[in-house]
């Protein structure tokens, strides 16, 4: 495993802390997501609720039962998947599994070519910012991530194309970032989730 | 891989993400909701589908095992189906399924939720049939009613 250093933000300081980026989801990791993240959340569903939002509505978070474990196991050991963290204060604060191998570009000028596909990228949800969450503990961590996927991209000899799924909310986020929005497909995760893809001039800009 | 970056660019970076939260892939929260409908597919639907498949299963006095043999599906995939409601099947599996059983293919991957339902009525219907039956060794006389009218809302091969 190797560990880089980098800097996320204090939201509360507003000063960037050192936090660790990690080549790997490790049970580390996975234990942090099963007993602290899934705490939180559970909290911030009961908050939820107790402010009459159901789960018909826009704020209910949808990933409660979702499982990383399980996510992790079933690449385990496959060459073409990979997986970061970031971790702060001796906690995961985000992380990301990525595929390096069985997606090719859909934007017209790079149409074809190699990218690394950004499988799954979540924060700890003490840094959400969301209604009825409590303000967030870090901010920049979505930031760290992507800059490891556009990285690991012009490692790979991908020139930095990456594109992923976003969730509709993280879209000003991409756009932020100087992603491509290349909207939905209704075959692709119900229609609800727009793809992204950034270009190699954009992600040398992005760095 | 080579990396390297600063606090300042963290900081120039961050004040980017001001208002909202990064997350991409289905794995990650808090997708948009568009209608009451996706949550009805997305989870209710789905262990009615899990519920159909234990029952059907059992009315035919098979073991998961008898069941995979003939479908031709992983006896893991069919236990995930029948016991985590939040598991998403093979689309092979669903067809296999839906030869086994002798129901339409289209509803059961509508009821699977990994399709959009043409007739959301059917659905809540099928919903409300798995409501109604509980798991136990046999099928009761009322499981049976609950899971019958499941089957006609599946056969309905015409939409």
């Amino acid at each position: 495993m190797t560990s880089y250093s980098v800097f996320i933000i204090d939201v509360s300081s507003r000063q960037p802390v050192e936090a660790e980026l990690l080549d790997t989801i490790g049970e580390r990791q996975l234990l942090d997501w099963q007993f602290q993240w899934r705490r939180t959340l559970e909290g911030y569903l009961r908050r939820l609720a107790d402010n009459g939002v159901t789960r018909q509505g826009l704020d209910w978070p949808q990933s409660w039962h979702w499982d990383w474990r399980a996510k992790i196991d079933e690449v385990r050991g496959l060459l073409g998947h990979t997986g970061y963290s970031v971790v702060c204060r001796d906690v995961t604060q985000g992380m990301m599994r990525l595929d390096l191998a069985s997606r090719m570009a859909r934007l017209d000028d790079q149409m074809g070519k190699p990218l690394v596909y950004v499988d799954y990228l979540e924060i700890a949800p003490w840094n959400w910012n969301e209604p009825y969450a409590d303000p967030p503990l870090y901010r920049g961590i979505g930031q760290v991530l992507i800059r490891t996927a556009i990285q690991r991209s012009f490692d790979e000899g991908f020139h930095g194309r990456v594109g992923l799924h976003s969730l509709p909310q993280a879209v000003t986020f991409y756009e932020r970032c100087g992603f491509i929005n290349l909207g939905t497909n209704p075959n692709e995760y119900r229609g609800l989730l727009p793809y992204f893809e950034i270009t190699t001039e954009r992600a040398r800009t992005f760095l | 891989m080579t990396y390297s970056t600063t606090a300042d660019w963290a900081l120039a970076r961050a004040a980017l993400d001001e208002t909202s939260t990064p997350g991409a892939g289905p794995l990650s929260a808090r997708p948009h909701v568009p209608d009451e409908t996706f949550w009805l597919r997305g989870e209710e639907t789905r262990l009615a589908f899990a519920r159909f498949v234990n029952m059907a299963r059992r009315q035919r006095g098979w073991s998961i095992e008898k069941l995979a043999d003939d479908a031709h599906i992983e006896v893991g995939e069919l236990m995930s189906i029948e016991q985590d409601g939040g598991h998403e099947p093979e689309l092979r599996t669903i067809w296999r399924l839906s030869e086994v059983f002798d129901v339409s293919q289209a509803r059961l991957m509508e009821l699977a939720g990994l399709a959009s339902p043409k007739d959301t009525h059917a659905m809540e219907e099928a919903v409300r049939y798995a409501a109604r039956s509980t798991a136990i060794t046999a099928l009761t006389a009322e499981e049976q009613a609950a899971f019958d009218g499941l089957v006609s809302v599946l056969r309905d091969k015409a939409k």
